[in-house]
């Protein structure tokens, strides 16, 4: 009789206590998580890092020191992911100004050298008065800020933006040319390559990298969405009398060349130049 | 003979869920991921508090700095992650601009808080 039963109940009773233990970390007492690094966040908690990041980029003008607070999430593209949330929120309709933010940071962080001019801060009433001391009651966890004197807020520098975005990656179809326009009226006060750049429905792709030749020439590089009260695919570059351009749209885009300033009211006055491409 | 059968039962239930422990305590821990904005270091938090008023330096939406506030607040009231921000600072040496920043939003913050009790 004994040796029926056997010893299958001690197994039994070893599942069990692993099923237990296993459920108890779990769901009973799960691993609540501190001190942690931005590294380790979620999806969600992650982009509203980015947008923190991206809104105060803006305001501080500080290209370093955002893509510091950016290198934190450790993403393995931070690039991509920036002008991913940028397009994103474009398309839900959200804050062009933080679309704007994310796609200069994303652009950023191939050109860390890129700089921007930074939000003014605005002061109520002109009048900020300077923290003087912070101080902890120990015990009681309460801090109180005492504020002694007044005085006028430091205006920040301002720097001057330079027609130089973002590198970032061209996803999709090569870009092709679609349209090409001589822009005479209004008549431009400076002549002007105008580009576009539509993904293939027609929709702005702001953070695409333009390649520009000059003939005889250098090279530059520029980049769609610097310009959202335009629109968010746009951006422009100045032409110099005399030159001739050539300029390609992403990566393995179609190549354009001969370029250079149009004659408007029968060679009385110089043009610009419109492009319009767009993904196949 | 029951007797000794149950309680060879029980301690093999104890001897597994110390088994189950070990493995994922030691042998093969849980990798820290998908943590929350509330879960992060105090400094990097403080860092966050900056960059909300600097923000709000900007736009005045106090509204919206609680929402960002509220990302990293464990509890109900923002103010203490402002409070605490400004302790983090001092220590960590932030600038007057940032640390203006933080009294800032932590004046208006309790100032609504006092407005809305009233």
């Amino acid at each position: 009789m004994k040796s029926k039963q056997g010893q299958w109940h001690l197994l039994t009773g070893l599942l069990l206590g692993v099923v237990l233990g296993a459920a108890f970390s779990l769901w009973v007492l799960p691993v609540h998580y501190i001190d942690t690094e931005p590294a380790t966040l979620r999806s969600a908690d992650r982009e509203t890092y980015r947008e923190i990041v991206a809104k105060a980029y803006l305001i501080e003008a500080d290209t370093n020191r955002a893509l510091a607070r950016i290198a934190l999430l450790k993403d393995p593209n931070p690039a991509s992911a920036l002008i991913a949330q940028a397009q994103q929120e474009l398309a839900n309709s959200g804050e062009s100004q933080l679309a704007r933010g994310l796609a200069l940071l994303g652009a950023a962080i191939n050109q860390p050298s890129l700089r921007i001019t930074p939000l003014p801060e605005n002061g109520a009433t002109g009048a900020i008065p300077p923290l003087s001391t912070v101080t902890s009651t120990p015990g009681e966890g309460k801090v109180t800020v005492t504020i002694t004197q007044a005085a006028t807020r430091t205006p920040i520098a301002t720097f001057t933006p330079r027609p130089t975005p973002t590198p970032s990656p061209t996803l999709g179809a090569p870009f092709v040319l679609v349209k090409q326009e001589t822009i005479c009226d209004p008549l431009p006060q400076i002549s002007l390559i105008e580009i576009e750049v539509q993904d293939v429905k027609g929709k702005p792709l702001p953070g695409v990298k333009i390649q520009l030749s000059v003939v005889n020439g250098g090279s530059e590089t520029f980049y769609t969405g610097l310009y959202p009260e335009i629109d968010d695919g746009y951006a422009n570059y100045a032409m110099a009398a005399g030159s001739e351009y050539a300029l390609r749209v992403g990566e393995a885009g179609q190549l354009v060349s001969g370029i250079k300033i149009p004659t408007c009211n029968a060679g009385a006055d110089p043009g610009s130049v419109y492009l319009l491409f767009q993904q196949p | 003979m029951k007797r000794t059968r149950l309680v060879g039962f029980i301690v093999f239930i104890l001897i597994g869920s110390i088994l189950g422990l070990i493995y994922g305590w030691v042998i093969n821990p849980a990798e820290v991921k998908n943590t929350t904005l509330s879960s992060m270091r105090t400094d990097f938090k403080a860092d966050y508090v900056v960059m909300v008023s600097e923000i709000y330096a900007t736009d005045h939406d106090l509204n919206t700095a609680i929402e960002h506030l509220n990302e990293i607040t464990t509890g109900e009231d923002v103010i203490p992650t402002v409070q605490e921000a400004l302790l983090v600072g001092q220590q960590f040496g932030y600038s007057d601009r940032e640390m203006r920043a933080m009294a800032d939003l932590e004046i208006a913050l309790t100032n609504a808080l006092k407005e809305g009790s009233q």
